[in-house]
């Protein structure tokens, strides 16, 4: 039987290259949806995640970045910087708007730094300084790709204009771009004087941030304080809850379509061997038999369409990031996972059709040519 | 040791219910013993396949009872069918329906694979069959590559490769030409002489007749006798087999004139030049009014 099964799969290796093409397009599809959604989740966030802060420190009733608001008098510095367990607070000024870099536009967080920063500004650079100097942004260098922008060109925040003099890595996503400028100029754009809108705060060794985040609020008045994880867990969802939620529908449709045509591909492949089914049901095999043998059809397919999708997708993620690097994707282990579970699964459903047909059939159908 | 080895008693078969049932096989009652050759004779949609699918558990009768050596086998769940018909009956088709991916001899041991246990020896027994039916040759081809005469060779190998008591088949040489045919029949006729294997053959093919030591006429889903005048004797245009025009399946017609095949690949020749056969064509009239043979 076995032998019968091996030989079934591999009889007509065009129609099975056709079928495990077919089967790994889809799960491919599906991969890539999956990188799509992972890698934007992690990109917008990307900037509170490199931040260097334990716990942030923002107006009380704001309890994420993105589209947020928050303003708190610069004094609150230094109440801060007094709380037990505070090692170090750094601030900055924050305003969401749109650069406008030679009329192409694209929403932004604004960051103002102060000229003594040391964890609130750029992790990594591509190119030119990671501190900006009056009059100065840095911009994020996918973004400077996509609208030609070299150093020293000019680049339009609200009726501002600034000189390139950085390109940051790793700071633009699709919902968002991150641009680095001065706390003064910053200052300057949203007339705000003595306020600051984030205090990063580094945690003494040995401080837990929830238990820092708890003492500051009990301390300082008015402010909401947040371990970094929870910050950015929020603003995460914040933005799922917006423009990602479009990248989250396209995901289920794809999953969708990808579960359909790798249902579709099993289908045929065994349906195909339908009367072959019922001659054997007629020579003697038993329904378990029959069982058995689709089933591990099923599986083989599929799981050899997931090895396939996995190693087209080795090919194309890193081909997608160095030519489309605006599209961050990021594959994770438990996407293959997921997917490989659900394309097994879906094959074994869709397997299952043709076979309940044959267990239900009469093996009479065998004598009728 | 039971003689009989096939009993079917008032098997009934029907298909549908109320106004459109259909009565397909009608309280039809037979015996087989040991080492006959027995065919079932009868014009299209006579019941025939009906019949002989119950007899092998293919298909469960409405009413009656197939008992294979004294199991009755109507009695038994369908659960315990597989193992019936893989121990006890070998299955020849007209369609030969061998399994495209395996070569003739892993066809000839795939029932002996569904048998737990049963797989001892039969290698030994495939080597014999292969060799006793001149598949030597032809052991590691695949179906696709087998003519239609081997193809059916490896089917009556595979249907006795689990020694079964009984080998039932339907039309085995309705898709083989004359020659190809008349080799089929005397491997069949064979296989119940010599070994003691009763065998149930449906056919239109007059000439089986005369190998057979029981022919059985079946009509509207009962056994009847057969007329003295039920041939009407013509020949097969193409290969000149002498063909029954009453039961034939196979026709044709070209300028007015009627023609009836002994087989498909016949009739597919004819279709390609029918005027060309039609032309070679010998007087039907000089076979009409032969006697039946008895």
């Amino acid at each position: 039987m076995w032998r019968w099964t091996f030989k079934s799969v591999v009889a007509s290796p065009l129609t099975l290259a056709m079928s495990i093409a077919a089967a790994a397009c889809a799960m491919l599809l599906a991969i890539l949806f999956e990188a799509i959604y992972a890698g934007e989740a992690k990109q917008v966030v990307a900037y509170l995640e490199n931040a260097d802060a334990d716990v942030w420190v923002m107006q009380s009733g704001v309890s994420n970045m993105h589209m947020a608001t928050s303003y708190l008098s610069d004094w609150k510095a230094h109440e801060v910087r007094n709380v037990d367990g505070v090692a170090s607070v750094e601030s900055i000024l924050y305003l969401n708007t749109v650069i406008d870099a030679g009329g192409k536009k694209w929403f932004s967080f604004v960051v103002g730094l102060d000229s003594s920063s040391k964890g609130a500004g750029p992790w990594s650079m591509t190119k030119g300084r990671s501190m900006p100097n009056s009059g100065e942004a840095i911009v994020p260098g996918v973004f400077a790709d996509m609208t030609g922008l070299q150093l020293g060109d000019t680049v339009a925040i609200t009726d501002r204009k600034f000189r390139v003099s950085g390109f940051s890595a790793d700071t633009f996503s699709m919902g968002n771009t991150v641009i680095f400028v001065t706390k003064p100029d910053l200052e300057d754009v949203m007339s705000s004087l003595d306020i600051v809108s984030f205090m990063l705060v580094k945690a003494k060794a040995g401080v837990s941030p929830d238990v820092l985040a708890q003492s500051i609020e009990r301390k300082v008045t008015n402010v909401n304080a947040l371990p970094s994880s929870e910050f950015a867990e929020n603003d995460r969802t914040m933005v799922m809850q917006m423009g990602v939620e479009t990248i989250a529908l396209m995901t289920t449709i794809g999953g969708s379509l990808a579960i359909l045509l790798v249902a579709f591909t099993v289908y045929s492949q065994i349906a195909r061997q339908q009367r072959e089914l019922a001659v054997a049901k007629a020579l003697g095999a038993t329904n378990w038999m029959l069982f058995t043998s689709v089933t591990a059809q099923a599986t083989a397919i599929s799981l050899i369409s997931v090895l396939v999708a996995v190693f087209l997708a080795s090919i194309l993620v890193p081909l997608t990031d160095a030519f489309v690097p605006q599209v961050t994707l990021r594959v994770t282990a438990g996407a293959i996972e997921r997917i490989a579970i659900l394309g097994v699964a879906v094959a074994l459903v869709a397997s299952l059709v043709p076979v309940r047909r044959i267990a239900r059939a009469d093996p009479v159908t065998a004598f009728h040519g | 040791m039971n003689e009989h080895v096939l009993e079917g008693r008032n098997l009934v078969k029907t298909f549908g219910a109320g106004h459109t049932e259909v009565r397909a096989v009608d309280g039809v009652s037979l015996t087989i013993g040991r080492g006959e050759l027995v065919l079932i004779m009868g014009p299209s949609g006579s019941g025939k396949t009906t019949l002989v699918s119950m007899l092998g558990g293919l298909l469960r009768p409405t009413a009656g009872r197939v008992l294979i050596e004294g199991t009755d086998i109507t009695a038994l769940p369908e659960s315990a069918l597989p193992r019936i018909r893989a121990q006890k009956v070998g299955f020849v088709f007209q369609a030969f329906n061998l399994l495209e991916a395996l070569t003739a001899e892993e066809n000839i041991l795939f029932p002996a694979r569904l048998l737990q246990g049963g797989f001892a020896g039969a290698r030994k027994r495939a080597q014999s069959l292969i060799e006793r039916l001149d598949l030597v040759k032809r052991r590691e081809a695949l179906p696709g590559t087998l003519s239609g005469g081997e193809k059916q060779r490896v089917a009556i190998a595979r249907a006795l490769i689990n020694a079964p008591p009984l080998i039932l088949a339907d039309e085995p040489t309705g898709n083989l030409d004359s020659a190809s045919g008349q080799e089929v029949m005397m491997v069949l006729h064979d296989i119940a002489r010599d070994e003691g294997r009763s065998v149930i053959l449906v056919t239109h093919d007059p000439r089986v007749e005369d190998i057979a030591d029981r022919i059985l006429w079946l009509e509207d889903g009962e056994f009847r006798d057969r007329k003295a005048e039920q041939h009407q004797w013509t020949r097969d245009p193409v290969c000149g087999m002498r063909v029954d025009e009453w039961t034939a399946d196979l026709r044709a017609t070209f300028a007015g004139q009627s023609f009836v095949f002994c087989s498909i690949r016949c009739q597919q020749r004819f279709e390609a030049d029918p005027a060309r056969y039609a032309s070679q064509a010998p007087d039907p009239a000089q076979d009409r009014g032969r006697e039946v043979p008895p």
